[in-house]
């Protein structure tokens, strides 16, 4: 029961913080610096219709209700947004929501086999430096993955990009597809080009992950209930495979469950120097041209999926960490 | 514990099952945006003042060139110029244009095959390839009502500036019209719009309510030589066809083009190098001296050199001071280090430019203009004599009423070439610092494309550095952008000379007129400084040699170009 | 007094050297990186690091670049370590409804995505080493909210705190002089990585040519050198020394903040 109460809260909460971030983002717009109509037909179309029709922007403004109060604005919107209704995008005209879903659809190819592969390599590397620390081995991995992290992402995709794709031509350099291709060759193309930022990026997710179970094993490593299980005469094997891989494992699996929430806006880097057209690229874009409706959208998107896999790892804890009692519990 | 096990596996079965659908559920092709139902255009009139078809009919044909470029597929439509659809159109491609652009940039017929201009050049008797079987993509004939409705849709749909000077037009017949220009500009009119000026199917966009923001799959129907027949977003790829063998009786050489989108030109160029792609087309974006480096001992690669008319200019805004004042304005000429500035546009082909902006690769240049040169002192002496001193003692020099100067540097927006404008914009302000003149850089012009527009429109600005483009350069000249016109995007020049000299530009009948305009024109910039060029440069537009021959590099264009089309073969 | 490890001082002897750098710019630097030259020259004895495209010298942009990357960094650091900081110790010391307001701001800026959010500030705001600054902390300083928050939950059930409450000590007495020393480890772990994540932000944002145009900094050196064909032309001594100092002072960031007493057990993993 308590376990349902648990879950009853971290819901609430979920849903508040989905209600804030939304609202964050109707006063994103209306905070910046400029008449609003402005933000939402974009500066160039804005100044072209004050020099020839001026008339039309309060035509606009009315038509957006922008003329209203602003608590209607702002149930207006909240009613939009349930809808999914973002706009249209003015920069390319086309409505936010379908470009939203097209680019994240890429990113997400990006990201889903990142955060599977990563989750697993830096778990296992983890867990074994962790439990051998100190040893050679740990020594060197932990370095490697140590300067993997303190090299900026862009610039290690960067020299990818020259040395892999352009020098030694082994990689397409950046795009998704060639083009021209269809069924199982585009498949194999959008394989070949996919390699190299998913290479860079599962480097980066692996390093930190490796990080994340190395320290939760060491620390783990010390604690009493291993002790008493050595003492109990089990072989070490045993006890690793056991207790240490349960008490180890539900705090990484929740962390790799936080980590699918940043799947959208964790490749971005990435994404522009290898011009993968995902939504990181997209954000870039859209600051570039200032096209507010299709930030939002980008926005509230990211956020809901933050929340939600917040909320999906709160769940996980639930139910694979016994030692849940109570909403007091927390994640480190 | 098996609970959490299970979990995880099936957690991991979900991420990995989607991961695979990721592959396999790329969508393989678009539908092709237009029907495929588009006659071969049979050639009726043997008349076409074209050039004779290709004579050597035994050579193949290209069945797909791979063109490269750096604008997004995005927006699709006849009416938009700017992105990878709209600039191909520049190439007499998609988009059925009136006139076309030769080698050495004369005007010459297309689907506009002949014209005829009055004496006083107030009208135009033009005759149109309306009776030669041309079909618009979706297969509806080609007609003179389509002309006659572009005119009017340009000028009165699209504000477009290009068939501005027309204000009627007459139907003669179903051939023929009578263009009506009471400025007497026609001259102008034919020069200004030839490759720009594309025709509009009548069918089509009678009917659309907001033509500019229209992307329908319609908007790409247009009656020249290819159609689109397929975009592929993901790969950023246009695919186009030749709508038969031949087009207003000109043997097509090249079957299917493929125009890909890149980021940069940085990785255009190493797609070029790898041969990704045959050749590149960036209307007026030559790449970066500064590439060369990397492309010149590329084997089966041409650098693509030519003489470029476009260049860097500074223009003045006279709205403002001290920009309006001709002392302030010939210092900051004497100021500049022009080594650097052309070796940082041009690297080693950069030249230092004369003080008649227009490049010899023009026509109009007066090759009698000095170079423009540096003389610190000199600068110093003109600001000193015009009353611009330092009065208190800050290091930098005040108006001539006292008041402090602090001069606005803007540089025009462009993507492609944004390292460049601001690395100028930095040599222009550490320059003018040395003769005490305190600059400051306009940084919302260089992050905002529509901050720049809203300063161009309002003519509320300084220092200005642009881009004179090839289409400008050549027959407008890049005193265009000064004149303080409609027609100008930045004009506020108030001299009333210089716009007496410009008006006989624009209106000039004949060459000799328009070189005695070009040179007044000059004469005027010497005295008067309403501008200054940068840097003469060369133009590089790459293109692979190894695959295909019969490439015409069109100076400051590149080769893909309208002739593209009919000149190409594979090697051998 | 504590013993440090090998790591430890390895870190701080980079630090140095890069602090060394930054105060010393003028003097170490052999050219003003200002001034314009021959662009692109190749690495001579004139010019270590050859010119870039402007004739700058490049070995003395780098030099003068670590002022505006290594200030950049500690400023933010030292923002986001107070503002976080505070907010976990007043959250976690207070409890109750004041504590679930924190947390759900707290809740709402992590689900912001930090670098996209950062990006859209640092393109609406003026770009100025401020803004810059403001841009970067406005979304970092979370996590060490949420980890002080955590730790100071567990203080205030120690015995020793719980005996100054009773005895009737003022809040501010008892978060000063008691929670805060005991925090101070974290705090300063903390506040050591958010200087290299502050670092890192900073250079994708240059990177991005959203840096403060005109000013030296690592980031925008590398900036130049990607838009400025430097990576085409493989000028490797114009795009490495940038990616280079970057990832070295990071190093020396993360050597020193992750580095613990040679005793074991002591560390915290977050």
């Amino acid at each position: 029961m308590k376990r349902i109460a648990y879950l009853a809260e971290k819901l609430f909460s979920a849903l508040l913080v989905v209600f804030c971030i939304v609202t964050v983002n109707f006063f994103l717009v209306r905070f910046m610096p400029g008449d609003v109509v402005m933000h939402i037909v974009g500066e160039d179309e804005y100044l072209n219709i004050m020099s020839t029709n001026p008339e039309k922007i309060e035509e606009i403004r009315a038509a957006y209700g922008l003329d209203a109060d602003f608590f209607t604005q702002f149930v207006r919107y909240l009613k939009k947004t349930a809808a999914l209704d973002f706009g249209s995008s003015f920069r390319t005209k086309a409505p936010v929501l379908d470009t939203i879903l097209f680019r994240g659809k890429w990113t997400l190819y990006l990201a889903l086999p990142t955060i599977v592969i990563s989750g697993l390599i830096g778990g296992f590397t983890g867990l074994l430096c962790g439990w051998g620390e100190e040893k050679w081995y740990d020594r060197l991995v932990t370095r490697v993955f140590l300067l993997v992290n303190t090299i900026p992402s862009n610039c290690l995709a960067i020299l990818f990009l020259i040395a892999f794709a352009f020098r030694l031509k082994w990689f397409p350099i950046g795009g998704i597809t060639s083009g021209g291709l269809s069924g199982w060759a585009r498949t194999a193309d959008i394989f070949r080009h996919i390699q190299l930022p998913l290479i860079v990026l599962i480097l980066y997710r692996t390093a930190s992950n490796h990080m994340l179970m190395r320290s939760t094993v060491t620390q783990l490593h010390g604690e009493q209930y291993i002790d008493t299980a050595l003492s109990k005469g089990l072989t070490e094997r045993l006890v690793r495979s056991r207790h240490l891989l349960k008490n180890a494992l539900s705090p990484y699996i929740t962390s790799l469950c936080m980590q699918m929430g940043g799947v959208f806006a964790g490749s971005m880097m990435v994404e522009v120097v290898f011009s993968w057209k995902g939504m990181g690229s997209l954000i870039y874009e859209s600051v570039n041209a200032k096209d507010f409706p299709m930030l939002q959208g980008c926005f509230l998107l990211i956020g809901v999926c933050v929340v939600a896999f917040n909320l999906l790892s709160d769940v996980l804890y639930a139910v694979i960490d016994p030692r849940v009692k109570d909403g007091e519990h927390e994640k480190v | 514990m098996k609970r959490s096990k299970r979990f995880l596996s099936s957690l991991l079965a979900v991420v990995l099952l989607a991961a695979l659908l990721a592959g396999c559920g790329g969508k393989a092709d678009e539908p092709a945006p237009a029907p495929t139902t588009a006659a071969p255009a049979t050639p009726a009139s043997p008349a076409s003042p074209a050039p004779a078809a290709d004579p050597a009919p035994a050579r193949g044909v290209v069945e797909e060139l791979r063109v490269g470029i750096t604008k997004d597929i995005e927006p699709r439509s006849l009416t938009s110029e700017s992105g990878s659809f709209g600039r191909m159109n520049y190439n007499a491609f998609c988009a059925g244009t009136l006139l076309v652009r030769d080698s050495e940039n004369q005007i010459r017929p297309n689907l506009m095959t002949d014209w005829e201009i009055a004496e006083d050049g107030s009208y135009i008797i033009a005759t149109f390839a309306t009776d030669q079987g041309i079909t618009w993509h979706d297969g509806e004939p080609f007609t003179i009502d389509d002309v006659i409705f572009t005119i009017d849709f340009m000028n009165n749909v699209l504000s477009s500036g290009y068939m501005s000077k027309v204000t009627a037009v007459e139907k003669l017949s179903d051939t023929q019209l009578k263009l009506i220009i009471p400025d007497h500009a026609a001259y102008f009119t034919l020069g200004n719009s030839a490759v720009f000026v594309r025709v509009y199917p009548k069918h089509i966009w009678e009917n659309i309510e907001d033509p500019k923001n229209y992307v329908g799959e319609e908007a790409t129907i247009g009656c020249g030589p290819y159609k689109l027949v397929n975009v592929d977003e993901e790969a950023r790829v246009m695919t186009y066809e030749a709508v038969g063998d031949t087009y207003m009786g000109r043997e097509l050489t090249v079957k299917k083009v493929v125009v890909r989108t890149y980021d940069s030109q940085d990785a255009l160029i190493m797609a070029l190098i790898n041969g990704d792609v045959d050749a590149m087309n960036d209307y007026s974006n030559p790449i970066s001296a500064t590439m060369l480096d990397s492309i010149a001992n590329v084997p089966g690669l041409d650098t693509g050199k030519s003489i470029n008319q476009g260049l860097f200019e500074i223009l003045f805004g006279f709205n403002k001071q001290p920009t309006d004042d001709a002392a302030f304005r010939k210092a900051v000429r004497l100021a500049l280090d022009y080594e650097l500035l052309a070796y940082t546009i041009g690297g080693e082909d950069g030249q230092i430019p004369g003080m008649g902006i227009i490049s010899p690769a023009s026509v109009g240049h007066d090759p009698s203009i000095g170079k423009v040169y540096r003389d610190l002192d000199e600068a110093a002496a003109i600001l000193d004599g015009a009353g611009y001193v330092d009065k208190d003692g800050d290091g930098y020099r005040e108006k001539p009423d006292g008041t402090p100067m602090d001069v606005l540097v803007t540089p025009q927006f462009n993507k492609t070439k944004a390292a460049m404008y601001q690395r100028l914009a930095e040599i222009i302000i550490a320059n003018l610092d040395e003769v005490g003149i305190k600059c400051t850089l306009d940084e919302e012009s260089v992050r905002n494309s529509d901050h720049e527009s809203a300063l161009r429109k309002s003519g509320e600005y300084e220092i200005v550095i642009c881009y004179s483009t090839q289409g400008v350069a050549y027959y407008k000249t890049s005193y265009l952008y000064m004149f303080n016109n409609p027609i100008s995007m930045w004009g506020t020049c108030t001299l009333p000379e210089f716009d007496a000299a410009y008006n006989d530009l624009l209106n000039a009948l004949n060459s000799e007129e328009y070189d005695k305009a070009a040179y007044r024109l000059q004469a005027i910039n010497v005295e008067e400084c309403v501008g200054i060029p940068l840097a003469w440069d060369m133009a590089y537009y790459p293109y692979r040699t190894d695959k295909y021959e019969g490439w015409v590099n069109y100076p400051g264009w590149g080769v893909i170009n309208p002739e593209t089309w009919y000149n190409l073969h594979p090697i051998g | 007094m504590k013993k440090f490890s090998f790591s430890f001082y390895l870190g701080l002897a980079i630090l140095l050297f890069f602090l060394v750098m930054a105060l010393f710019a003028p003097r170490l630097s052999p050219c003003d990186p200002y001034d314009f030259g021959r662009p692109y020259l190749k690495p001579s004895p004139e010019h270590l690091l050859g010119t870039n495209d402007v004739g700058q010298d490049i070995l003395s942009e780098i030099i003068y670049g670590s002022r505006v990357s290594l200030s950049i960094g500690l400023v933010s650091a030292l923002v986001v370590t107070v503002i976080g900081a505070s907010v976990g110790m007043i959250s976690g010391y207070y409890g109750g409804r004041c504590d679930s307001i924190l947390m759900k701001i707290t809740s709402i800026a992590m689900a912001i995505p930090s670098l996209p959010m950062t990006i859209v500030l640092v393109a609406y705001l003026d770009a100025s080493i401020w803004n810059l600054i403001i841009a970067i902390c406005i979304t970092a300083w979370t996590s060490t909210a949420r980890i002080v928050r955590s730790r100071v939950i567990s203080l205030k059930e120690q015995p020793f705190i719980k005996i100054e409450k009773t005895l009737g000590g003022k809040t501010g007495y008892i978060l000063f002089r008691h929670i805060l020393p005991n925090l101070s480890d974290i705090v300063f772990t903390r506040g050591i990585l958010s200087v290299s994540s502050a670092m890192l932000t900073e250079a994708s944002l240059s990177f991005l040519g959203l840096g403060v145009l005109g000013q030296k900094s690592w980031g925008g050196t590398l900036h130049y050198a990607y838009i400025r064909n430097g990576l085409l032309n493989n000028y490797y001594w114009w795009y490495l020394p940038p990616i280079l100092c970057i990832s070295l002072s990071v190093l020396g960031f993360m050597l020193v903040g992750s580095a613990k007493p040679a005793r074991k057990g002591e560390s915290k993993g977050c």
